[in-house]
């Protein structure tokens, strides 16, 4: 069981240093991401290293407590952003309660329009949060983690190629709105995107992150509720 | 290095004392985020310094991308079991998607405006 762990631990760890370096050699090109490279460098070799993806993820649990702590880490941002948070608390409120329900909302509707199976929309019903949240909120709901993560995921990288047009086309041009809605939709795929328009958008973007997260782990346990 | 460690121990008792609350008072939440909320109030309110977690959380949080490679191949691996169409997920999750950002957007911009509008 130790054994399996360090094995695991340590690969990951080793395969995502050298990852990190050439995403770093890239000029942090946004498809050379760690989690892209290691991912499928490890997918394709952990067979070549006879260790299947069964004992692999049995040894991977203390990445599930990081994954917890880092949860906890967002404090820290959420408590540096929080003066602009306070200025401008009812707007921020507003639009991410309203996106966050939306979100929920629209999920809940389309995936019982298709039919589609319990466990799969409690997987994919927390998809608006960050990761680390919404793998515990898809854990409590009786999700499958590994599909909401999948979720996550392909949702981001949606929003992040297709939210800037959608705005433009909408002709929304406040600041706070473009960055409140880009994190809300693609998290920090979308933060990264709006700290290139500015910095207010850049700030929003990761408030629009924290607090959709919040929002969507404390509407899951009322969904709950009524099902 | 052990400035981070000691530092980090503070981020886990936060996580700590949120899994106990939440299991004491059966909350229907999950222990990280009362954990998260535990630690800003404690932040916020000047029990806690921003210096004695800062550095930790920063280091936590830039390489949060590691600990996702452990689930993400999960999700490979569990792509094959999944008995349905995809295309049906792709339209809940395109669609969904779209309603975040136009809803967020058009509301924000919305509240900006009548905001204005009551300034005059």
């Amino acid at each position: 069981m130790i054994e399996n762990m360090l094995i695991s631990t340590g690969i990951t760890v080793f395969a995502y240093l050298i990852g990190l370096k050439i995403f770093q050699a890239a000029n942090r090109n946004v498809w050379l991401n760690p989690l892209y490279t290691v991912t499928v460098f490890l997918f394709i070799f952990l067979p070549f290293l006879h260790l299947d993806y069964k004992t692999y993820e049995n040894g991977s649990g203390l990445f599930s407590i990081l994954m917890q702590t880092a949860i906890v880490s967002l404090a820290i941002p959420l408590y540096k952003q929080w003066p602009l948070i306070k200025k401008n608390f009812k707007k921020i409120g507003t639009g991410i309660f309203i996106g966050g329900a939306a979100g929920v909302g629209s999920t809940l509707s389309l995936a019982t329009l298709f039919g589609i199976k319990k466990d799969i929309m409690a997987s994919l019903l927390p998809k608006a949060a960050t990761l680390p949240v919404a793998l515990s909120a898809s854990g409590s709901l009786g999700g499958v983690p590994a599909l909401t993560v999948l979720f996550v995921l392909t949702s981001a990288l949606f929003s992040f190629i297709c939210g800037p047009k959608v705005l433009e086309w909408l002709n929304i041009k406040s600041k706070a709105a473009k960055g409140l809605a880009m994190g809300a939709s693609a998290q920090a795929l979308g933060a990264s995107k709006c700290l290139q328009w500015g910095e207010e958008e850049g700030a929003m973007s990761a408030i629009a992150m924290t607090t959709t997260a919040i929002i969507v782990s404390s509407l899951i346990p009322f969904y709950m509720l009524f099902s | 290095m052990h400035k981070i460690f000691w530092q980090f121990t503070l981020i886990f008792s936060s996580l700590a004392f949120g899994n106990a609350i939440v299991s004491i008072f059966r909350l229907p939440l999950s222990g990280s985020i009362v954990g998260m909320l535990l630690l800003f109030l404690s932040l916020l309110s000047g029990i806690i310094q921003i210096e004695w977690v800062e550095k930790a959380a920063n280091v936590h949080l830039q390489h949060m991308t590691l600990l996702f490679i452990p689930p993400v191949i999960g999700a490979l691996v569990y792509f094959h079991h999944i008995h349905m169409k995809i295309w049906k997920l792709g339209v809940v999750i395109a669609g969904s998607s779209l309603c975040i950002i136009v809803i967020t957007g058009y509301s924000v911009e919305l509240y900006e405006k009548l905001k204005r509008r009551l300034k005059q």
